[in-house]
């Protein structure tokens, strides 16, 4: 089964991704990000950077995340595709994220992320954890 | 929530206000029956009631014809909000604050262009930057950008971009009032220093079109348009600076609701009363962004100037920016509601102001015209000059459309069309483009979109615009 889906939005676009646990169903909502991006094939693991967020309840923790990793793209204009979360609860999300910056030569330039929305975001768990995200691309 | 309308007259659509719960106003829909009955609809029409629970709009809550799906507010959605006791909404202005389109005219004809489209194209290409993961032309550190953002355009002519003339021809003299650099994040600032000068992605982009058809000769002479002419129209916005800024204040907004006790019926609508400090510190940051994107639009304009000049050698192109409107704002204007005077932060998201005659706001070249409002189709089609109307200051809170207005995903763009077939379909109509990536073409391919001809024309019978000039593309530059 692939790690995510994308879904629909009139304008832009969504990734709905479903994993065993939180910690798993994060990494692969990035990845899912990432792949809006460029593709991730393509991006090797060379840099990690420590990314840290808190917030006050589920869905704004992952807006939270998301949007920390989109930040740090675009300011360092660095690919993530590996996301070790070390920590991951209704309050809080610690991990090491990994990549390399990007390379004209090397990385296709897909679409460009303007930002995360609350749009549609949710995060539903039962015997296994699925988060809807849409990005206003 | 189901919704609920009737049908008012041809093109006017009424929510009531007594349809759902909550509803200060009714909600009314500039459309015709084929674009009401469209998919999505429904949960489009959600979005337009759902703006008008929020506290103190003034009226209703206005949908234009290229209405689609949005975060909290519809793309294509106009709100005003009492400046006293309304509130401010970021996601009523939208993430790319001031995304917007500015029209150049030149003194060249479709003809004398045409041997050298291609070459023209290509040097836009190389000059100006696009696409994902680019760095613009210019970087400024904070205080540098600060600076910018404060002065606006006229920051930009006197470092040497554009000219003088320039700055009566942009929307709000290209400095919008009320911007206070010191309310910027560190991080709007540092997404905004290396992008100045960019074109973007998605649906951002350039075009060099030829005037198919006049419509309206008087407003176009007084526009300087005619048949057969060349003109550049460029699509842009604020870049990651805007994004951020929205970003920034909708997060924090998410508390100042709850702080006011606003009722709130969807995350993205989270709001401040129009005269907390919150909401005040969201609308100078705000302006910063729209200045930001005026200064980016500005110096695209400045590097092509200068692509023309070095593919058509010697002579005077003209090269007159005719105007440049915002199609994503919140500005805080006057308007007489029920015969009084009335102060309002208008939203537009995906709407473009449209002043008619008379009106101070507008360069007084264009007093007797009412303001240009400019409507980019999609990439195989048309655009359209508009004049703004007194109408429209009557009927939207002086607001028309902004563009076609989505019909499909992105999703099913891609599976009706693949990108390089696209770009072949669109040589073959004569139409030169040049495209960062070429797979996610598709997902601006025109059947992706409603048709333009239809959103316009329903603007023009509402009144709230008229139709000026109709104008077809010969190239396409897209991130």
């Amino acid at each position: 089964m692939p790690p995510f889906e994308t879904t629909e939005h009139t304008a832009d676009i969504g990734i709905k991704a479903t994993g065993k646990n939180l910690s798993k169903a994060l990494s692969d909502l990035a990845l899912g990000m990432f792949s809006i991006i460029t593709c991730v094939d393509k991006i090797e693991v060379k840099e990690c950077f420590e990314i840290e967020v808190g917030a006050g309840d589920l869905e704004t923790l992952v807006f939270n995340w998301l949007d920390e990793l989109l930040y740090q793209h675009q300011t360092n204009n660095f690919l993530f595709k590996d996301f070790l979360i070390k920590e991951a609860n209704e309050k809080s999300i610690i991990s090491r994220c990994c990549g390399e910056k990007y390379d004209e030569q090397k990385h296709a330039a897909k679409s460009e992320i303007k930002a995360v929305t609350f749009y549609g975001l949710k995060v539903k768990k039962d015997d296994r954890v699925q988060i809807n995200v849409t990005f206003d691309i | 929530m189901p919704v609920t309308y009737e049908k008012v007259s041809d093109y006017i659509f009424k929510i009531p206000k007594e349809s759902q719960a909550g509803m200060l106003v009714d909600g009314v829909v500039y459309a015709d029956d084929e674009l009401m009955q469209q998919a999505g609809t429904e949960e489009v029409l959600g979005q337009v009631a759902n703006v008008a629970k929020l506290k103190g709009i003034i009226k209703k809550s206005m949908a234009m014809p290229d209405i689609h799906l949005g975060y909290g507010f519809a793309v294509g959605g106009v709100a005003a909000f009492d400046a006293r006791d309304g509130i401010l909404s970021p996601g009523g202005v939208g993430f790319d604050i001031n995304c917007g389109v500015r029209l150049i005219r030149t003194n060249l004809t479709a003809e004398q262009v045409k041997p050298k489209l291609k070459e023209l194209i290509h040097e836009l290409a190389r000059s100006i930057p696009k696409g994902v993961g680019t760095k613009g032309r210019l970087s400024l550190g904070p205080a540098d950008l600060k600076e910018a953002v404060a002065g606006g355009v006229s920051w930009a002519v006197d470092k040497g971009y554009g000219r003088d003339s320039d700055v009566e021809a942009c929307e709000e003299k290209g400095t919008m009032a009320g911007g206070d650099p010191e309310h910027l994040s560190m991080r709007a600032l540092e997404r905004g220093r290396n992008q100045l000068g960019t074109l973007g992605a998605g649906n951002h982009f350039l075009e060099v079109q030829r005037v198919h058809q006049v419509i309206n000769q008087e407003i176009a002479d007084v526009f300087g348009l005619n048949e057969n002419q060349v003109v550049i129209m460029v699509h842009t916005g604020s870049r990651g600076f805007g994004h951020q800024i929205c970003t920034d204040f909708l997060k924090s907004m998410q508390e100042t609701s709850r702080k006011y006790e606003l009722f709130i019926p969807d995350r993205q609508l989270a709001a401040a009363p129009a005269a907390s400090e919150e909401a005040k510190s969201y609308y100078k940051a705000m302006v910063c962004a729209m200045n930001y994107a005026w200064i980016n639009r500005h110096i695209i304009t400045h590097f092509i100037r200068q692509a023309v000049k070095s593919i058509f050698k010697g002579g005077n192109f003209g090269l007159e920016l005719i105007y440049d409107v915002a199609h994503n704002s919140a500005k805080l204007e006057e308007h007489s509601v029920d015969g009084k005077a009335t102060k309002a932060y208008v939203h537009r998201k995906g709407a473009t102001r449209a002043f008619g005659p008379e009106k101070k706001e507008v360069p007084e070249k264009y007093r007797q015209t009412g303001q240009p409002v400019f409507i980019p189709g999609d990439m195989g089609r048309s655009s359209f000059v508009l004049a703004g109307t007194e109408k429209a200051m009557t009927e939207t809170f002086g607001s028309t459309c902004h563009g076609a207005g989505r019909l499909l995903s992105r999703k099913r763009a891609k599976k009706m069309i693949r990108g390089d077939e696209l770009k072949r379909k669109l040589e073959s109509q004569g139409i030169v483009i040049e495209a960062g990536h070429i797979p996610s073409l598709a997902e601006e391919a025109p059947e992706a979109y409603k048709d333009v001809n239809e959103v316009v024309e329903i603007c023009h019978q509402v009144g709230i615009s008229s139709k000026v000039a109709q104008l077809k593309p010969m190239g396409v530059l897209k991130g």
